[in-house]
């Protein structure tokens, strides 16, 4: 394997899997993601895209609004967009694959007297 | 510039110390017993909550620290920043909602509990203590750093002392820690965190818009970076001034390292209503974003009045925020920002001091079965022990604030966010793996961080040190569970159980 070749699979595997993979076992309620994997998989084109940018686009480039292309993506496009995005996903999909009334009260309901964390009653 | 000629500014910090002591005398009376003194009686709404993670995950590191490391490598530093955008919901999915059921089915106040209700492993919840304890000394480190850079600057101890200015103004800072760490105790509260919180918000914000202005709006800032044969438009670059690798080590410390910074984690204990953490993900990322323009904006703001001629080349990177403020800023927005950045250094430390204190008084000896008599006094000698370390720290370690920050943030990711971010949500993590993944990611990082730095392995510093720890760590979650826990899962207490699967 080429040295030129490990900021690719750095960025593949790191920069996009991994995310997408914790979000995806985080978010996942007994094993399906429900309409939840459209805003994820759109998060993780567009986190790929500004990656090929940054990657591929020799010295970043050309200019948009006096920075280079991809230094412009990583500020205005990389960090508002998947906040809006995956902020609004989470919201809209907690009351049912995060935590819903029936939920929490089936947690609290398997509380025991109240106990220390080792396990121990008090 | 003598202080005497900038009294706002001496006025502001005096002002927000008066302030932060009020609001803790009024939250000390609120104090009534553990539960209140640990996770603020579990009763703050989502803003509080939100505000409180940020002002606590966001230091000296952010203000000063990153428009320093921004000078010296250009916009690259923004990998740092790069993964805002996802890290608040990835919050939120693996680790927010966990940690806030475990709370309400145990007594949970600190990581180590977690660990120790999780896995039921003292080896696993001892191990992870020793990583808070390190990450903490790191990072407390960072802010004493911090605190150095700006009493250096704003008191001229630099011009008066010469090389003694930084020691001493490190020794000022760290009185001030201490003296609100162990006589202030838990003033230094929840409470305390949202107003510094909103304060850093409004200094960031402020600060951002009037240094664009003192660079001559937006578009003239970067083109006088560009034109300038100092800086060029290589210091624009995404890569221009960092090797591909490092600036990636920067998102991948950053971006899933996030999953393991006890000090932001344990703010999630503290919601009153566990179902109002679906707001929480907009909440966090909208104020570190705002909080973020700083960076952005002192990081482009200096170079450029130093490529227009209006300001000297820096001595040192780190001074670049308070070069700014005491050459360019009017005094009342100097006085802001200066009461902003003691927000910044001083929120996030009594998050450090308040932690070292609980790994030695309660996780430590839970791990070792024991118990010990005399909290407090162990825990005002932890606090001193704790500091004294990161000041020494702080001295000796003869590099940018970011540099020392992103160690200590590695520390807490590479040791504790596998076992938390995959071990809460899958079942089959066992006891065994998420002991040798906290062991991995403690030694690794700080090994390697050690080699690094005495060039016995030289290519191996900025984030990779904390990158490869992160990422071994994950690795050996990974693998020691499926040699452990494959064939039969680990068996979970009937309440543990209901979280996992809530």
């Amino acid at each position: 394997m080429s040295w030129k070749a490990a900021p690719w699979i750095g960025a593949l595997a790191g920069g996009v899997m991994l995310p997408l993979a914790l979000m995806a076992l985080g978010a996942a309620r007994r094993g399906r993601l429900g309409r939840l994997w459209l805003p994820l998989v759109a998060i993780a084109l567009v986190f790929a895209a500004g990656w090929w940018a940054i990657l591929a686009l020799p010295h970043g480039g050309p200019d948009v609004a006096g920075l280079p292309l991809a230094t412009w993506l990583m500020i205005f496009v990389l960090i508002p967009l998947p906040l809006v995005v995956t902020g609004l996903a989470y919201a809209l999909t907690f009351d049912r694959l995060g935590l819903s009334t029936e939920d929490l009260e089936r947690v609290r309901s398997a509380r025991r007297p109240r106990t220390r964390v080792d396990g121990a009653e008090t | 510039m003598p202080i005497l000629d900038r009294p706002l500014i001496v006025l502001s910090a005096l002002v927000y110390f008066l302030a932060c002591g009020a609001l803790g005398i009024w939250s000390l009376r609120r104090t009534r017993n553990a539960r209140d003194f640990w996770v603020a009686g579990q009763g703050l709404g989502v803003l509080f909550t939100g505000l409180a993670t940020m002002a606590a995950a966001f230091s000296g590191f952010v203000f000063l620290g990153g428009p320093g490391l921004t000078y010296r490598i250009g916009l690259t530093s923004l990998f740092i920043n790069l993964s805002v955008g996802i890290t608040p919901a990835l919050l939120g999915w693996t680790v927010a909602k966990r940690l806030r059921l475990l709370a309400e089915v145990r007594d949970v106040y600190t990581i180590p509990d977690a660990i120790l209700v999780r896995y039921g492993s003292r080896k696993a919840s001892g191990a992870a203590a020793v990583a808070v304890l390190v990450g903490s000394v790191g990072y407390l480190g960072a802010q004493l750093l911090a605190l150095g850079t700006l009493l250096e600057a704003v008191l001229g101890l630099r011009a008066s002392l010469g090389a003694w200015g930084f020691p001493v103004a490190v020794a000022i800072g760290l009185a001030v820690l201490l003296f609100y760490g162990v006589a202030g105790g838990m003033m230094a509260g929840v409470y305390t965190d949202v107003f510094q919180g909103t304060l850093m918000l409004l200094a960031a914000v402020a600060v951002f818009a009037y240094a664009m202005s003192a660079g001559g709006g937006w578009g003239h800032v970067v083109h006088s970076i560009a034109a300038s044969p100092r800086f060029g438009r290589q210091f624009l670059e995404p890569l221009g001034r960092t090797p591909a690798l490092t600036a990636l080590g920067f998102f991948f410390v950053f971006g899933l390292g996030v999953l393991g910074q006890p000090h932001m984690l344990h703010k999630f204990y503290m919601i009153r209503d566990p179902r109002r953490l679906k707001w929480l993900p907009l909440v966090l990322g909208g104020s570190q974003v705002l909080c973020l323009l700083i960076w952005l904006g002192l990081g482009l703001a200096v170079p450029a009045l130093i490529a227009q001629g209006r300001l000297a080349p820096l001595v040192k990177p780190d001074d670049a925020t308070p070069a700014f403020l005491l050459g360019f800023a009017p005094e009342p927005l100097a006085g802001l920002a200066v009461a902003g950045i003691l927000a910044a250094i001083m929120s996030t430390a009594d998050s450090f001091t308040n932690l070292g204190a609980a790994v030695v008084v309660r996780d430590l000896p839970k791990a070792l079965g024991r118990q010990l008599s005399r909290e407090l006094l162990w825990g005002r000698i932890a606090t001193v022990g704790v500091t004294l370390a990161a000041a020494l720290l702080a001295v000796f370690y003869n590099d940018l604030i970011a540099l020392l920050g992103t160690f200590a943030f590695g520390t807490f990711g590479a040791a504790l966010a596998p076992s938390l971010a995959v071990g809460l949500n899958w079942k089959r993590v066992t006891a065994t793996a998420a002991t040798a993944s906290i062991v991995t990611g403690t030694v690794l990082c700080l090994g390697l961080e050690i080699l690094g730095r005495q060039k016995i392995l030289p290519h191996v510093s900025g984030p990779l040190p904390a990158a490869i720890a992160l990422a071994a760590s994950f690795t050996v979650l990974l693998a020691v569970t499926l040699l452990t826990g494959w064939r039969r899962s680990p068996i979970l207490d009937d309440d543990v159980l209901a979280v996992m699967e809530a």
